[in-house]
C-alpha cells in the first residue's frame, strides 16, 4: 500500500476540508491536472473548461472523489489522479458534446460517404466486369483462410492472458515495442520483440502440426 | 494529443462490461498488481478493447507528464480560461508567479515523472557467467527503500521475481532448475515516499550443472 502524499492527507483530515488545505492539494498538482485536461481537450479554451470542471469536481461533496483513493491506495497517487481526472474529463466532454462514435467523427464520416459512392458508382466503364481481378481469391482459398483465421482465433484464445495482451496491443492497437515495454513491465523494447517471436513461431508450429504448413510459411 | 472528436478515445468506443475501476487501472499502469489480481486484469484487457484503450491512453498522459521544471515555467492562462476558472469558489488555486519558485517539492511527481534516476547494479556484470565465484545479486540501496529483482529469460518472460529490502539476493535455485541459459536481470527500487526508480537491464549467464 502507498502512503498518502502530505498534501492530500492534510486535505482529508478535515471535514469538510478547509480553503487553506485545498489550495495547497490544487497547488501541488494543478500542473498534472491541466495536463491531463490539455490531452483530453481541443484547444485550449476546452481544456481549461475541463480544468475547471475537474477542480469542481474533485473538490465536491468534501473531495468525496479523492477519499476513495485513501481508502485503495495500491497505486502512486499520481497514477490513480491520471486516471481519474482523464474520467471526469471525458465525462465531462460527454455531457456537454454527447457521446461520439467512430461513426459521428467526420473523418469517418467522410470515409463512409466516398465508400458508398465508390460502391454505388453506376457510370463505371460496362468492360470493367470482364477484367480479370488478380487478387480475386477462389472459392477454395476463400475457405482455406476461413479456417486458417479461425484456428488463429483459437490459438489466441488459448495463450496465457498476459501472452494474449501482448499481442493484441502489438497487432491490434499497434503500440510500439517501447511503449509496449513500459506498460506491461518487461525489461526492455527487446523483450519484448523476443517474446512476440517467440509466441509467433510457438502458434506457427502448431497450425503446422495442425496441416496449415503451406498458409502460414 | 488526443482527440476526443475524432472518436479515438474511450469516447468513441463503447465497452459492453463494466469499466475498471481507477484503483485496479491505476495499480496496472505502476506495476502493483501480483498473481491472480494481476492475471484477472490482463485477462479482461485482453477480452475489452475499450479498457485497453483506457490503459494505453492514461499511460500515454503519465509518460508525456511535463518534468517538474516544465510544470514551473507553465505561464498561459488564457482569459476565457481564467474566466472560468475565477468562477468557482476555489479561485485562489493557481499559484501566483512570485509562489512557483516556493513550490513544495512533490514527492508524488517524482514518483511519476521522474524516475530517470538509477540504481548502481554491482554484480554480477554484464554477461558475466554465475557459478562458483558469484552466486548472488547485489546492487548500491537507497536509504528506506524496498526493492524487486526482476529475473526474465531470453524470451522476455519474466522467471524470477523477488521482493526484499535487502541489496543482495542469494541465487535462487528456482532458476537453476530452469537451465542454462542467457538471462537478464534488474532491479526496481521503491522509496518511502512512494517514488521509485530502477536499474538498466544486465545480462547474465548460468552454466550447465
Amino acid at each position: 500500500m502507498a502512503e498518502l502524499p502530505r498534501t492530500l492527507e492534510n486535505l482529508l483530515r478535515g471535514e469538510p476540508p478547509s480553503d487553506e488545505a485545498w489550495a495547497a492539494f490544487a497547488r501541488e498538482y494543478t500542473a498534472l491536472l491541466l495536463h491531463v485536461a490539455r490531452s483530453v481537450a481541443r484547444g485550449t479554451d476546452e481544456a481549461m473548461d475541463a480544468y475547471a470542471y475537474l477542480l469542481e469536481h474533485l473538490s465536491a461533496d468534501g473531495c468525496r472523489r479523492l477519499r476513495a483513493y485513501s481508502s485503495d491506495p495500491r497505486s502512486k497517487f499520481t497514477t490513480w489522479l491520471v486516471v481519474v481526472a482523464r474520467r471526469i474529463c471525458i465525462d465531462h466532454h460527454r455531457a456537454k458534446y454527447g457521446r461520439l462514435r467512430n461513426q459521428e467523427s467526420s473523418t469517418e464520416r467522410d470515409r463512409l460517404v466516398l465508400r458508398r459512392r465508390l460502391e454505388n458508382l453506376d457510370d463505371a466503364p460496362a468492360f470493367a466486369d470482364s477484367i480479370p481481378d488478380d487478387s480475386a481469391t477462389s472459392p477454395v482459398t476463400a475457405v482455406e483462410n476461413a479456417e486458417l483465421t479461425n484456428e488463429l482465433k483459437a490459438l489466441r484464445a488459448s495463450l496465457a492472458p498476459a501472452d494474449r495482451l501482448l499481442l493484441n496491443l502489438r497487432f491490434d492497437d499497434g503500440l510500439s515495442a517501447a511503449e509496449i515495454a513500459v506498460l506491461l513491465r518487461y525489461s526492455s523494447q527487446f523483450h519484448v520483440y523476443r517474446r512476440i517471436n517467440s509466441l509467433l513461431a510457438e502458434m506457427k508450429a502448431r497450425l503446422n502440426a495442425r496441416g496449415f504448413e503451406s498458409a502460414v510459411s | 494529443m488526443e482527440k476526443v472528436i475524432e472518436g479515438s478515445s474511450t469516447a468513441g468506443v463503447v465497452s459492453e462490461q463494466e469499466p475498471l475501476s481507477s484503483g485496479d487501472i491505476a495499480a496496472f499502469l505502476d506495476g502493483r498488481l501480483r498473481g491472480e489480481d494481476l492475471a484477472r486484469l490482463e485477462s479482461r484487457l485482453a477480452d475489452d478493447p475499450a479498457a485497453r484503450q483506457e490503459v494505453i491512453k492514461a499511460s500515454r498522459i503519465i509518460a508525456s507528464a511535463p518534468h517538474r521544471d516544465q510544470q514551473r515555467r507553465i505561464h498561459w492562462i488564457p482569459v476565457a480560461g481564467l474566466a472560468a476558472v475565477a468562477a468557482l469558489a476555489f479561485v485562489a488555486i493557481r499559484p501566483r508567479n512570485d509562489q512557483r519558485d516556493s513550490l513544495p517539492r512533490s514527492t508524488e511527481r517524482q514518483g511519476v515523472i521522474e524516475e530517470s534516476g538509477s540504481i548502481g547494479l554491482i554484480v554480477p556484470v554484464n554477461g558475466q557467467s554465475l557459478g562458483e565465484e558469484t552466486r548472488s545479486f547485489a546492487w548500491h540501496g537507497i536509504e528506506g527503500a524496498t526493492y524487486r529483482l526482476f529475473i526474465s529469460d531470453a524470451t522476455g518472460r519474466t522467471v524470477l521475481r523477488r521482493s526484499t529490502s535487502d541489496t543482495v539476493v542469494a541465487l535462487p535455485d528456482a532458476l537453476l532448475e530452469k537451465g542454462a541459459g542467457t538471462y537478464y536481470w534488474s532491479v526496481d527500487a521503491l522509496a518511502p515516499d512512494g517514488s521509485s526508480v530502477t536499474s538498466g537491464v544486465r545480462e547474465f549467464v548460468v552454466g550447465a550443472r
